[in-house]
């Protein structure tokens, strides 16, 4: 009895954060989580995007509410905890997607902002908004944590130095937090998406279709 | 069209010195080439500022303190070598470009750049790390290696190459528990390698990576000073012994020479055995 219900509803009762899941890959991990029944809660930095992203989920019956988070802001990610905490009593699933590609072209015009930026938002947030979750997760005797990489961690896409190295330090992260927080019960995998794979007709295509239905 | 001209010449007399000079090239495999060593003033970085020197190189070391500096430099001209000095916080603009202005105006230009300047500047659980802890180690780590490279590609160029060997760690691989920012910052490094090997190769430049297991430092001395700490970290290793810096200078010697000049985007790792797979 337990299997079959496992299979139909893997997820019961789970609460999840997805950061960066108005649109593309986050929104159609939101939309999995919520159809495997958990509740989600979506986010992005524009409160536009997670109107609609919230409306087009909940007229699908899901269980899915949602706030602005910008994942650089230590205040946002505050808030992305304490609206989940006030309305699921608790966290049990965090998958970090936010990320930011801000430049193209030569290393030797890559400034040191353009470092800052990436470092902050690919790196740094994903690492601190682990740190804010890990308390409501333990309350809750543990959870699991999905970092988004890219394959370009392990083959770096020509142009993007900056993004390259921040996706690959992303593996370095997985394994420092997963060797920490086992002992806490919370289970820390990296996800590694083929960006081109994303950018071909047929997946975009999924993906706006099964959007619009 | 005047510049790309330049530029075969420069090409040219590269190959012609690789063609004629296999004797030479075993006995001073760097002779007059031009390298800047990062933190090079104790440790790893002068263990390998030294074997680039006794290999024949102009070496310029450099380090975040004048004393260290001009203690580094007066024992090394004591051991005959050319070596000469400034000092350099990786972190700061002016300080690379014064480290790149200095090799120039010595001797005419860069060949070699070891980056091996690193701060480990938190021990504990990753719950109390804080920004200003990930913004240091970042900045340091990840953020200065690109910078520090990307100071010296104009006089690599100018040379016709050069070649660039940036230090990570063990770490990148197996994390060290408690060292959550530095773990990761060196993880980062090795995707530097990559990226900037893809990117340098059309212009000659080499660019690879050393990542050192356990080696006597001060800067690791957390992990070994202890007796028992010591012959704990001895057991995950199949060569039963730390390693020394001079462990590490060789390979980079060898990185920077043109018997590896057909390695590039490589991580070398010097680790005694110990378990390396990203």
């Amino acid at each position: 009895a337990s299997s079959r219900m496992t299979r139909r509803d893997p997820l019961t009762n789970k609460v999840a954060l997805v950061t960066a899941s108005t649109d593309g890959i986050g929104f159609a991990i939101a939309r999995r989580l919520a159809q495997d029944r958990a509740h989600v809660v979506v986010s992005s930095r524009k409160q536009q995007n997670v109107d609609q992203a919230v409306a087009t989920l909940q007229g699908e019956g899901l269980s899915v509410t949602g706030t602005v988070c910008h994942v650089g802001k230590a205040e946002d990610r505050e808030r992305l905890v304490a609206m989940a905490v006030k309305l699921h009593g608790g966290i049990d699933i965090l998958v970090s997607n936010a990320a930011v590609n801000p430049f193209f072209g030569s290393l030797m015009d890559v400034t040191e902002e353009v470092w800052d930026k990436t470092l902050d938002i690919n790196v740094k947030a994903p690492a601190l908004m682990t740190k804010a979750v890990v308390p409501e997760m333990e309350k809750r005797g543990g959870g699991s944590v999905v970092i988004v990489s890219s394959i370009a961690a392990f083959s770096p896409s020509p142009g993007f130095s900056p993004y390259n190295v921040s996706k690959t330090a992303l593996l370095g992260l997985n394994n420092t937090l997963a060797i920490e927080l086992a002992p806490r019960n919370i289970r820390v995998n990296c996800l590694h998406l083929d960006l081109s794979r994303l950018a071909s007709a047929g997946c975009s295509g999924w993906t706006r279709k099964k959007r619009k239905a | 069209m005047h510049k790309a001209g330049l530029l075969g010449l420069c090409a040219r007399a590269w190959n012609s010195v690789r063609m004629a000079s296999s004797g030479m090239t075993r006995r001073d495999p760097l002779a007059n080439k031009v390298a800047l060593v990062t933190a090079s003033t104790d440790g790893i970085g002068f263990a390998i500022a030294r074997r680039l020197a006794q290999d024949g190189a102009h070496v310029v070391v450099s380090s975040r303190k004048q004393q260290n500096v001009d203690q580094a430099v007066a024992t090394l001209q004591g051991e005959g070598l050319s070596v000469t000095g400034t000092v350099c916080h990786v972190g700061k603009a002016e300080d690379r470009e014064r480290l790149v202005a200095t090799a120039v105006k010595l001797h005419g230009g860069i060949d070699i750049l070891v980056s091996n300047a690193a701060v480990n500047p938190f021990f504990g659980s990753i719950m109390d790390v804080t920004e200003e802890v990930w913004d240091k180690t970042l900045d340091i780590n990840v953020k200065a290696p690109a910078l520090m490279t990307k100071a010296v590609v104009p006089e690599m160029e100018k040379r016709g190459g050069g070649s660039v060997v940036i230090v990570s760690s063990i770490a990148a691989f197996s994390p060290s528990p408690g060292f959550s920012p530095y773990n990761v910052s060196k993880t980062a490094l090795l995707g530097l390698t990559k990226t900037l090997a893809i990117e340098l190769a059309p212009r000659n430049i080499r660019v690879n990576c050393l990542a050192p297991g356990l080696i006597k430092t001060s800067f690791s001395r957390m992990l070994w000073m202890d007796k028992e700490k010591e012959e704990s970290m001895k057991e995950t290793l199949r060569i039963r012994r730390l390693g020394e810096p001079e462990d590490c200078a060789g390979i980079v010697s060898f990185l920077c020479s043109e018997d590896a000049s057909y390695i590039t985007g490589e991580t070398v790792v010097v680790g005694g055995g110990t378990p390396s797979r990203l």
